[in-house]
């Protein structure tokens, strides 16, 4: 790269050339599109807008419900008084006999995967890895260049 | 006062600021007028804060620079990607016929801060925002080669070659006297 010396006489002569131009007049239109936009921000409906611009009770309400579900969750998950054949004797039996066939599915996998060599998984593995990249990649770049500009114009 | 018409007071004290920042760094009219549409609704969020506060100039200069400048971010990465058939050569070669062609003879009667003002907006984008940041907004080469991510020295020679341009423009001589007024005077 031409790395030129800076010269002092010409950076400070343009300097206060660029100094003495005026400020541009903004176009007489900008300050209603500033309007016009707040307006329209100003009249989504609550589920459009950021959590914390919700309407207070819908916060409170939302709060509740969110730390409600959560607390069920967790004992659901935790609790040991409530068992599945406890709640449904059909949905047990079922869930137990979808078990078996998953268990059974399982074991002729792993018999697969043991009668392939490990460098025909690793090369599967890496032409997998490949293509999960270049999907991210194009479509990171079609977001990027296409979408955001359509958005644009 | 209500919030509205107190921020319409600071729009009208600030709109021009705004604009000239946004235009100067974009070299384009209508997309400064939406940087500035953006920078004031950012303002419009932070209205709380920033209405009595007595840097709102500085801040809202600092965000319309950095709105411009993800704008421009954001070309420079799709012209990178998508398009090898112009380079920086060409821009500047195609710049210096501009001139070329535009130079006035005598430019006596021009006047000079309206051919200064045409002559940034004409810059390649990569000496106009490097000197406009250098001139403008006083921040020293290393900080202007950090925000654009560029290197130190490409940032120098694009200011170098900027202000060699508008040297030439403005058709000035060592003092910074017009040529043509010296002669003429």
């Amino acid at each position: 790269m031409n790395n030129q010396p800076p010269d002092p006489g010409l950076e400070e002569l343009i300097g206060r050339k660029l100094r003495t131009l005026p400020e541009r007049k903004a176009p007489a239109s900008l300050r209603a599109n500033v309007f016009a936009a707040i307006r329209a921000r100003a009249a989504r409906p609550w589920y459009q807008r950021a959590w914390f611009e919700w309407p207070r009770h819908l916060q409170v309400l939302s709060l509740v419900l969110f730390l409600g579900f959560s607390g069920a969750l967790g004992w659901l998950i935790t609790g040991h008084e409530v068992t599945l054949t406890s709640l449904s004797p059909v949905l047990a039996e079922r869930v137990s006999s979808v078990g078996s066939e998953i268990g059974w599915f399982l074991n002729l996998m792993t018999a697969f995967v043991r009668a392939v060599p490990a460098s025909y998984w690793m090369a599967a593995l890496g032409v997998l890895a490949g293509m999960l990249f270049t999907c991210a990649g194009l479509g990171s770049a079609f977001y990027r260049f296409v979408v955001l500009d359509l958005r644009k114009d | 006062m209500s919030q509205l018409e107190e921020f319409e007071t600071f729009m009208m004290n600030y709109q021009n600021m705004v604009f000239t920042t946004a235009v100067r760094l974009l070299g384009n009219e209508t997309d400064a007028a939406d940087i500035s549409q953006n920078a004031f609704l950012k303002a419009f969020e932070h209205f709380e804060t920033i209405r009595t506060s007595p840097t709102a100039g500085g801040w809202l200069k600092t965000v319309t620079t950095n709105l411009c400048l993800n704008h421009l971010q954001r070309y420079r990465n799709r012209w990178r990607m998508f398009s090898e058939l112009r380079n920086e050569k060409e821009d500047e070669s195609s710049f210096e016929s501009d001139l070329a062609a535009e130079v006035p003879v005598d430019c006596l009667g021009e006047d000079e801060r309206s051919i200064l003002e045409k002559a940034l907006a004409r810059l390649p984008e990569a000496q106009r925002v490097p000197l406009l940041l250098y001139h403008f907004e006083d921040l020293s080469y290393e900080e202007i080669a950090a925000r654009l991510r560029v290197s130190v020295g490409k940032v120098k020679t694009d200011i170098h070659r900027g202000r060699d341009a508008l040297k030439t423009k403005l058709k000035l001589d060592a003092e910074g006297e017009p040529v043509g007024l010296r002669v003429g005077s």
